[in-house]
């Protein structure tokens, strides 16, 4: 049987993408965020989680998607460097993760026709016949909006 | 023309702060930089500049006010919760700010976070997060809201609400 390594994440308006097992910490039901002002659309609200402040980022906006109605958040933890402390972020979710185990055969180009995947992404895997880009966590919560 | 003249405080945001509400948005500055709380009723509304709400009388000479969304966006339409014009300190004078209401918190404990990288604009005037209760303050000063108004002024060029630049 094959090892579960990653987690599909579903961000609605038929909008997915996956991260690493170990990079997603933990599902927030019903969370209640704060709105920041002078953001951009697709983070714009902060929740509290653990003492700390976590950017909310809604991967269906970034992308030109619909904004997801989120009724999950899921917090993710990167690192900017091996070894370093952890950071952490949250992605608006529109229904819960499920666990996949994916393989090197399965590797594919980015979706076609969107080249935000590009700025997202660090690689893509084909699953069911849809192309699901991997999130480069470090670079899209490290990263200032243009 | 009833004027409060908050006591001064040192320069530290852990001194005493002015919890400006503005809809949703709890702006927060030290409370030094607040020179007078006044009226709404007593912003004179004739020939106001550009893309201010009117003026407001304080050391004699008149200062530009403006009312903002809780976006921090320039409103041309003063919402009627906006009771209160709270004078704040520029380096060559002062500006009003029209808010709901103003509340006065001694000796702010907490935490303050940086906002977080992803949602930084370089030029927001919001500064640092402090979550207060039930509530998230949006730390900012004068000088930097000042900046982004002007910013906001020079940008205008079509009526109704501005949104924060791009």
């Amino acid at each position: 049987m094959s090892r579960m390594n990653a987690w599909l994440l579903d961000f609605g308006d038929t909008c997915r993408a996956a991260v690493g097992t170990r990079e997603l910490l933990h599902l927030v039901d019903a969370p209640s965020a704060f709105a920041v002002p002078c953001t951009p659309v697709y983070c714009s609200q902060i929740v509290l989680w653990q003492e700390r402040l976590l950017p909310v980022l809604d991967i269906a906006a970034r992308v030109g998607a619909l904004p997801a109605t989120a009724p999950f958040l899921a917090v993710v933890g990167y690192q900017q460097q091996r070894g370093e402390y952890p950071q952490f972020g949250a992605l608006k979710l529109a229904s819960p993760p499920k666990q996949l185990a994916v393989g090197d055969e399965q590797a594919c180009r980015l979706p076609e026709g969107n080249d935000a995947w590009r700025e997202l992404a660090i690689s893509c895997f084909e699953y069911r016949g849809e192309a699901v880009p991997v999130l480069d966590l470090c670079r899209i919560f490290s990263r200032a909006p243009d | 023309m009833s004027t409060t003249q908050p006591a001064l405080a040192g320069n530290s945001m852990d001194a005493s702060a002015v919890v400006l509400k503005i809809d949703s948005l709890n702006l927060m500055f030290p409370q030094s930089d607040i020179r007078a709380l006044e009226s709404a009723s007593d912003v004179d509304a004739n020939s106001p500049g550009q893309e201010s709400t009117g003026w407001i009388g304080y050391l004699r000479q008149r200062w530009p006010v403006y009312c903002l969304s809780d976006q921090l966006g320039l409103l041309d339409l003063v919402p009627p919760s906006r009771r209160t014009c709270a004078l704040l300190a520029i380096a060559d004078g002062y500006i009003g700010i029209l808010c709901d209401d103003v509340s006065i918190l001694k000796q702010v404990a907490g935490k303050r976070h940086a906002v977080p990288p992803a949602m930084k604009r370089a030029d927001s005037p919001v500064l640092e997060l402090l979550p207060f209760g039930d509530k998230l303050l949006c730390v900012s000063r004068p000088a930097s809201l000042s900046a982004h108004i002007g910013q906001l002024v020079r940008q205008a060029s079509l009526p109704g609400e501005l949104p924060c630049p791009a």
